[in-house]
């Protein structure tokens, strides 16, 4: 009988709980859950990445902010750099159909090529539903997950929020810095910081 | 004796009428460089024009001038309060001033809240003037200056241009101007008409912490029929969400939906507040520690 009324309470416990898993993301506490399509038609789910750390990274390549880091070379050397150290990079998409910045599988496939680019995905998004649940702001807008699943780094992707391409080379990148220090055990010393960039192309009403 | 460089020339008198545009322009700034030729006191830029305008003609040793930095944007674009928002930045300004005079900071007017979803920016559209204080107290005699600045701004719309304009205001002014200084005069005290104020000794701020969200109550001595919240700090309140808005008999009480981006509790919330009647006030609200444990426990 005792047992009956704590495993209703435990019950209640649980779906009083269970919403928080699709609450706000927040530095210290799981990623967000999500699977979604690549454009090579390959599912990726977050939690196939367990063990790993994850880098998100929303996109838009006709997007000003986008292309500083683009045109300068930074972001391709960051995709490079940090998966060539086993990190698992995914590109995001959100742009909505008609909406700037939207592509097809194939224009971003050719995009990546002739950019040098080597995120380990490029996901599409045209819902916005991942974009929702991280609640993505701007492009680039990015996002750190540690090995355990936990989020560590929420924000721009430096400290010079313009669009000047001469200002990659003396910003403070927040990513990388995210990434040395979390992968050496330390603590993030900016954890977060407020993105900076074009507002992410959502689809009307969503 | 300025030398015009010998590919100029031949770019000026060249077939090819782009070459000669561009040769053209070169040469005029270089003619400009070199005699220090005075800077225009209107700039126009994609989506806005910018310009200086004074109220007054001519400085007055020992008297305050207003200057003003008035930015006149196309229909949908805006620019940025100090704190911009979502995204976004605040204009600049870098001055060049003669010995003497001193620029003050800009003064804010109360800004908007403007959406371009998922953003909430806070900012300016259509017409706005920036006032910002020149100080005279040093200057002896009064002769004529040129209040010259770099402007930077960030003009927004669904996308962002960056600008700069080098503009100047030449004084005493030109005779054609000087007819422009009462409606100059009249723009400047309307554009300080809404910067805000601090909040009167006898008003009483208070934040506490509520699960999600801030509760900012302002007493302002009389029911406020509605308000906006305007944080000063960044990445304190989440921008977009939208404000709950609550008079009550005493003043209005605001919900603001905490940052996703805040991991430490703040001491204080402070913020401009807009209320009925174009009033807008600076206010601090403390948050009360205790209270937000005993609520969120």
């Amino acid at each position: 009988m005792r047992t009956a009324k704590w495993a209703i309470v435990l019950a209640c416990a649980i779906a009083v709980a269970a919403p928080t898993v699709l609450a706000a993301p927040k530095v210290g506490t799981p990623a967000p859950a999500f699977t979604a399509t690549d454009t090579q038609s390959r599912p990726h789910s977050l939690a196939d990445y367990k063990g790993k750390w994850v880098v998100l990274e929303w996109h838009n390549q006709g997007c000003p902010y986008v292309q500083k880091q683009y045109k300068s070379g930074n972001m391709q050397k960051l995709q490079q750099e940090w998966t060539g150290k086993g990190v698992v990079w995914l590109t995001i998409i959100s742009s909505a159909p008609g909406k700037q910045g939207y592509v097809t599988a194939e224009q971003e496939d050719a995009y990546v090529k002739e950019q040098h680019a080597s995120p380990t995905a490029v996901l599409l998004d045209p819902e916005g539903t991942i974009g929702h649940m991280y609640e993505a702001k701007t492009t680039p807008h990015m996002f750190v997950i540690d090995p355990k699943g936990v989020l560590v780094y929420d924000g721009a992707i430096d400290d010079k929020p313009t669009t000047d391409l001469a200002d990659v080379a003396t910003a403070t990148n927040y990513v990388s810095a995210a990434l040395k220090e979390a992968m050496a055990g330390k603590p993030v010393t900016t954890p977060t910081s407020k993105p900076y960039g074009c507002s992410v192309k959502y689809p009307t009403g969503s | 004796m300025l030398l015009i460089p010998r590919f100029l020339v031949v770019c000026m008198t060249s077939s090819c009428a782009v070459c000669r545009r561009v040769s053209a322009a070169i040469v005029i700034q270089l003619l400009a460089a070199a005699s220090g030729m005075a800077a225009p006191r209107q700039v126009s830029a994609p989506h806005l024009t910018v310009e200086l305008l004074a109220d007054q003609a001519t400085i007055v040793p020992g008297k305050d001038l207003w200057l003003g930095i008035r930015f006149a944007l196309e229909p949908g674009w805006h620019i940025y309060w100090q704190n911009p928002g979502d995204s976004g930045g605040p204009p600049t300004v870098g001055w060049k001033l003669p010995a003497g005079l001193a620029a003050g900071p800009i003064e804010w007017p109360a800004p908007e809240r403007i959406e371009v979803p998922p953003l909430v920016n806070y900012g300016y559209d259509g017409d706005v003037v920036l006032p910002v204080r020149i100080s005279a107290a040093n200057r002896q005699p009064a002769g004529d200056v040129r209040l010259a600045a770099t402007v930077k701004w960030l003009v927004c719309r669904d996308l962002c241009l960056s600008g700069r304009a080098d503009v100047e205001l030449p004084l005493p002014l030109p005779p054609e101007l000087t007819g422009a200084v009462p409606g100059w005069k009249k723009l400047l005290s309307q554009a300080l008409g809404k910067v805000p104020r601090a909040a009167p000794a006898s008003w009483k701020a208070e934040a506490r912490s509520e699960g999600d969200n801030f509760v900012v109550s302002v007493q302002t001595g009389r029911r406020e029929a509605g308000g906006v919240f305007f944080p000063l700090d960044e990445d304190q309140i989440d921008d977009s969400a939208p404000q709950k808005v609550e008079p009550f008999a005493e003043g209005v009480r605001f919900t603001l939906r905490k940052s996703n981006r805040l991991l430490t509790a703040p001491a204080a919330l402070r913020g401009v507040i807009s209320l009925p009647g174009a009033r807008a006030f600076v206010v601090s609200a403390p948050l009360d520690a205790k209270v937000s444990q005993r609520r969120t426990r």
